[in-house]
């Protein structure tokens, strides 16, 4: 009997081990300590993985990540200083689509702009900035290797495909885009959970940054601002916004251990869907001017004065 | 004396896990949150989770009136306990507004856009677990009223729905 009790008790044990380990896998609430959070209507965060080893150096006695007093804070992981670059995989039929034109152009004037600069009030634990500084450094395209119903893995296929086939070089210092055609689909959730996401991957031994850019033209109501465009290509358009987006959360967040809030939102999370002033051009609005291209891009959060929303910096 | 012994085990069998289920409230508010998976979310999910917010909000403040204007006046929970017999509108209201509890933490929203129609699913906390929650809201003009829920515990992943067993893995990624 006393040997059962035993045996019964040890059982428990382990059972209540494992029960706060799934407890901790669940979502985070908000508590009485919200000092660093900005309310945005979104989702809460959540905590999908186990907590990386701390290595922030900048870490409280206790080893958690320091609280930022702008509304965002570093968790230890590396960022993407000094020049990122930009590659572009065309994936499906993009034939006679001005969206070519039109996101290359983005990608060679996004960097140097007001609007990037913000993400230089983001640094790593030695304090080096991110820098102003983005280079469009190619593309190619990708006729349906993984089918018109990608996935997840379906991606990072694409984009090791193109690094091993020597079509782009392998480079950690770029963040590599696959940008769908409206008839290609995401099955983990583009149009009814996102709009794009981004993402790191060891290819050819390398980490190496990639993002994948949904075509809005699948689902205006979900991943369109308007249902035109100050360039004349409603999807492209919107697919301006979202590239922007990934762009800078992948260069201060790369591996998802850097920048981000308690609730695990990031730098571009903070103010998606806000888009500051606008003005009319083309019949549709826009709110900034990049090279010789009106675009609607949604603002972004500056790590800096409190935090806040903005479409510049300073 | 080997009775009393047995009992003390048997009295810490039974306080261990009521200890671990104090502590784990602590737990989880101490610990900082992980790269996980947060969506950028798209616009109507955005939208939603205020919606949503506003519901709680509604229930919280036992506002009766800004309650009864996010509902359509046809509005029914069906929850998989009780799948034949939906609760109406009425009995709803009042046991909601009785309580002042919307439930915990949303999260795993996804929005379905088919026109007047949209479906916004998602889990939520409550205190009896997590909650698998299906609305649907049918467009009114410009605005949205919800018409049905549908809620069920969301239970084990190893629990055998037709179909259901994912093929594709998930990677670690952020909207």
């Amino acid at each position: 009997m006393q040997k059962l009790i035993q045996s019964l008790l040890r059982a428990s044990g382990l059972l209540c081990l494992v029960t706060s380990t799934a407890f901790a896998a669940q979502v985070l609430g908000p508590n009485s300590d919200e000092s660093d959070l900005v309310p945005t209507g979104k989702g809460w965060g959540e905590r999908a993985y186990p907590a990386p080893p701390r290595v922030n150096e900048n870490a409280n006695a206790a080893g958690h990540a320091k609280p930022s007093s702008n509304g965002i804070s570093y968790h230890g992981g590396p960022l993407m200083l000094g020049t990122t670059n930009a590659y572009y995989i065309w994936y499906g039929n993009w034939s006679g689509n001005s969206a070519t034109t039109i996101l290359t152009d983005l990608a060679s004037n996004i960097g140097g702009s007001p609007y990037f600069n913000i993400n230089t009030t983001y640094y790593d634990g030695s304090t080096t900035q991110v820098s102003n500084s983005v280079h469009y450094a190619g593309s190619t395209t990708d006729n349906y290797s993984q089918t018109a119903a990608l996935s997840d893995a379906g991606v990072q296929a694409v984009v090791s495909s193109a690094i091993t086939s020597g079509k782009l070089p392998e480079d950690t210092h770029g963040v590599y885009f696959v940008l769908t055609s409206a008839d290609v689909n995401e099955t983990s959730g583009f149009c009814t959970q996102y709009c794009g996401w981004h993402t790191h991957g060891t290819i050819s031994g390398s980490d190496i940054k990639y993002a994948f850019i949904g075509n809005p033209d699948r689902c205006p109501s979900a991943c369109e601002a308007q249902t035109t465009g100050p360039n004349g290509n409603a999807g492209a358009d919107g697919m301006a916004s979202i590239i922007a987006h990934e762009l800078e959360e992948a260069v201060t967040d790369p591996d998802l251990n850097a920048w981000y809030d308690r609730r695990g939102q990031e730098n571009a999370d903070k103010c998606a869907w806000t888009f500051g002033t606008t003005y009319t051009a083309n019949g549709a609005q826009a709110n900034m001017k990049l090279g010789t291209r009106d675009y609607l891009i949604q603002r972004n959060w500056v790590n800096a004065s409190g935090g806040y929303c903005s479409k510049s910096y300073p | 004396m080997r009775l009393t012994r047995a009992f003390r085990l048997l009295a810490g069998l039974l306080t261990l896990p009521a200890l671990f289920a104090v502590s784990l409230p602590s737990l989880a508010a101490d610990e900082q949150p992980t790269g996980g998976r947060v969506p950028t979310v798209t616009r109507l999910v955005k939208l939603f989770l205020e919606k949503e917010a506003s519901l709680g909000a509604a229930v919280r403040n036992a506002d009766a009136t800004a309650l009864g204007s996010l509902l359509t006046d046809d509005f029914e929970l069906r929850t998989g306990a009780r799948a034949a017999s939906p609760i109406p509108r009425a009995d709803w209201m009042r046991e909601v507004l009785r309580t002042r509890d919307p439930g915990g933490d949303i999260s795993r929203m996804a929005v379905h856009d088919f026109g007047a129609i949209a479906i916004a699913s998602f889990t939520q906390g409550a205190a009896g677990g997590p909650v698998f929650v299906v609305d649907v809201w049918r467009g009114q003009g410009t605005d949205w009223k919800l018409a049905v829920r549908y809620a069920s515990p969301v239970g084990s992943p190893a629990f055998a729905i037709p179909g259901g067993s994912a093929s594709e893995p998930e990677i670690p990624k952020k909207y």
